[in-house]
């Protein structure tokens, strides 16, 4: 059977056998020996979690091998990269009720342990006819390979399990042709961001084949169970699983293939997309709606939807005053706060005066207080606008054209203003008083001419007048 | 003299003299003010009251901006508007016309010019020195043309007017020929006598100590130790300015 290697020993009797640095026996190959086809599933999803396969099983080599007796078995061949490695793989064959061997290409011998930690030799070499040659400590088997398995078609045969809705938002939806469009005009209207492919499929006919990369959890349970459409979640690069199930096998492991999808249904076989021509969502969405746009008319809202614009009383105090309306018999009064806080901005109507206080400023308090509801819309405090609106549905509703301030009054009424006749209160205040320009005009035009050189001052024998030195030193 | 006139005589003043003193130019001049229209004069508020005397302030200021760092030049004092006066009073005791039959009318002026600036003192700061100067920059200027025509029959003089149209007709016929002459400021009163002559100029140069910066130009000597240090340097730099085109050396502060 086998001998435990032993330090600085010399020679083994396996060929292909070695000895590294350390002493430890093995060979360039490992084969992982399992007695039946569900075991070696259950190692291939376990070695799927320690990575991707071309990682974990370098140069795999899947096969069932069959006995000279008839027993069937499957193993898994790779390129032992590192004794490390290979003491990986052993756990994970011991944990599935594999075994590991290593070797070169016919003689395998059992890979080491904690009772040999240099490894295994054969005691004596078999002589069976056989392809492959296994030396366990319990038997020595010889196998011929009875067909090659393709691991990427091994697991996606598999058939998926149940498992909880992914983190992930990102899908993939397989619709039926007659759904394409609808399932496109949907996405488009809530502005989901999607591309759209038509894919030809075996054993199943033409699907439009949606990728969106984040889709809203609503459309998440509504798409689970849409019937003609099916949902998927990506899974690995090229992978995607039905939603809400689980693979045995991490797809992620499988290799890569670029240009290739492959979808696993939740009940049937796995479906491969080659090279899909994913397609922007609003380009199709935008042709569609724009031909339906041309053939459509607007309607007015019926009047059964709409609602009267009311004000209903509120329970609970606001603090956001904006703005107040003073009756005209408390003018005077406002003129001095506003003298004492010259701040916002006034119109002065026939019966008062509108305040709108700046961002952040408070209204002056006198008259009716009121909040901004809308973009350009007041309303008193002490009420809510009904129905509750946004600001920019509430402007929509009354129709406001832009630039204009309109107040809800308390009585129902609205009183609306250009916003260019709120001036600055400051501006309005200041009244000055009537004033004329003192010749402006003369006084600029002299002074602008420059004295030039000096002249002489010439003196003119001008009449004095009669007397002229009467009372000249009276004081 | 009630306020009113007072503040028209001194519009009249400012606008016949002060201001062709700033600017050149024919000066007109009025009937002698005397001391009681000086000190009329004196006593009004010193600010312009329209357009004519905001010029004159205005060029005031200018002056003043070119001799030393300001913006204004001082508001005239009440000496600053009795040198006006008597300086008037002065160039009207030069008046030809003026002269009476009677008596002696610019001797009388004279006098009583004398009399009031000897009342003056010199500037006291350097306000009052540049107030002055920017004021009466324009007297070393004071010119007067006369006319002396001599025809066929006789000669005429004519001091500061020109000669009637009617005596300078047929000039060949009647042999008409006319002598043009310059008269400075010093010698304004040199027609009315020798002693009228002597008692102007000594009235200039009393004017002069009082306006330091204008005394060189009238060949009047004056005592610059008593301006002090930047006194001096006014001086010197009114000095430096005569013979330019005198507030050009600053910007226009209004342009």
């Amino acid at each position: 059977m086998l001998v435990r290697v032993v330090l600085h020993q010399a020679r083994l009797l396996v060929p292909g056998l070695s000895l590294d640095e350390k002493g430890v026996a093995g060979g360039p190959r490992v084969a992982v020996l399992f007695a039946s086809i569900d075991r070696l599933v259950a190692f291939l999803a376990a070695a799927s979690q320690e990575g991707s396969f071309e990682d974990v099983l370098p140069s795999r080599d899947v096969a069932e091998l069959v006995s000279p007796a008839g027993t069937r078995a499957a193993v898994v061949f790779a390129d032992a990269a590192a004794r490390l490695h290979a003491d990986v793989l052993k756990s994970l064959a011991t944990l599935v009720g594999g075994h590991a061997f290593t070797g070169a290409s016919r003689h395998f011998v059992e890979l080491r342990d904690a009772s040999a930690p240099y490894g295994f030799d054969a005691k004596e070499l078999s002589q069976a006819p056989t392809e492959h040659v296994f030396y366990h400590r319990t038997y020595t088997q010889g196998f011929d390979r009875a067909r090659t398995l393709d691991l990427e078609r091994l697991v996606l045969s598999l058939v998926p399990g149940l498992g909880r809705t992914a983190d992930s938002r990102a899908r993939l939806l397989l619709a039926q042709p007659g759904l394409g469009p609808v399932v496109t005009g949907y996405l488009a209207r809530s502005g989901v961001r999607a591309e759209v492919a038509s894919v030809e499929l075996p054993d199943l006919g033409p699907r439009v084949l949606f990728r969106v990369e984040e889709l809203p959890p609503r459309m998440t349970r509504l798409f689970a169970g849409l019937p003609g459409v099916e949902s998927f979640v990506p899974d690995g690069e090229g992978f995607a699983i039905a939603e809400a199930h689980r693979h045995p096998v991490r797809l992620a492991a499988l290799p890569r293939a670029p240009g290739r999808l492959v979808l696993v249904r939740a009940d049937g076989p796995a479906i491969v997309v080659q090279d899909p021509t994913f397609v922007d969502l609003d380009a199709l969405a935008r042709v569609r709606l724009g031909a339906e746009a041309r053939t459509g008319r607007a309607l007015p809202p019926p009047d059964v939807l709409s609602l009267p614009l009311v004000l209903v009383p509120r329970t609970t105090p606001r603090r956001d005053v904006a703005a107040c309306f003073v009756p005209k018999a408390e003018l005077p009064l406002l003129r001095r706060v506003l003298y004492a806080k010259p701040t916002g901005r006034i119109a002065v109507l026939a019966d008062g005066a509108f305040v709108v206080s700046g961002e952040g400023e408070g209204a002056a308090p006198l008259g009716t207080a009121f909040y901004r509801a809308g973009h350009g819309l007041f309303a008193p405090i002490g009420f809510d606008v009904a129905p509750q609106l946004s600001p920019e549905a509430l402007d929509r509703a009354l129709r406001l054209p832009p630039g204009t301030e309109t107040f809800l009054m308390p009585d129902g009424t609205a009183v609306a203003c250009a916003a260019d006749d709120l001036v600055p209160v400051e501006r309005a205040l200041a009244r000055g008083p009537a004033w004329a320009a003192l010749a402006p005009a003369g006084l600029d035009w002299e002074l602008d001419a420059p004295l030039g050189a000096p002249e002489d001052v010439e003196v003119r024998a001008d009449d004095p007048g009669v007397f002229p030195l009467r009372g000249l030193d009276r004081p | 003299m009630t306020p009113a006139d007072a503040i028209a005589r001194r519009r009249e003043l400012v606008v016949g003299l002060l201001l062709p003193l700033s600017r050149g130019g024919p000066a007109k001049l009025g009937r002698p003010l005397g001391r009681g229209g000086a000190e009329a004069l004196a006593v009004l508020d010193a600010k312009p009251v329209d357009l004519d005397e905001q010029r004159f302030f205005h060029d005031r200021d200018r002056r003043a901006a070119a001799l030393l760092p300001v913006d204004a030049a001082p508001l005239p004092s009440p000496d600053e508007w009795r040198l006006a006066a008597i300086l008037h009073d002065l160039l009207q005791a030069s008046n030809p016309r003026l002269g009476w039959a009677f008596g002696d009318r610019t001797g009388e002026l004279l006098q009583s010019v004398a009399a009031r600036l000897a009342e003056i003192p010199p500037p006291a700061t350097l306000g009052e020195l540049v107030g002055r100067h920017v004021t009466f920059v324009g007297v070393p200027r004071l010119v007067r043309f006369d006319v002396d025509v001599r025809y066929w029959i006789g000669e005429r003089s004519y001091r500061g007017e020109a000669p009637p149209a009617r005596l300078l007709a047929w000039p060949k016929l009647r042999r008409v020929q006319q002598s043009k002459s310059r008269i400075g400021a010093e010698g304004l009163c040199d027609h009315a006598g020798q002693s009228a002559g002597i008692a102007f100029r000594a009235a200039l140069a009393e004017l002069a100590r009082r306006v330091p910066t204008v005394a060189p130009a009238l060949g009047v000597d004056v005592d610059v130790r008593a301006l002090g240090a930047r006194g001096r340097r006014v001086f010197a730099r009114a000095q430096a300015l005569a013979d330019s085109a005198l507030g050009l050396a600053a910007p226009d502060p209004l342009r």
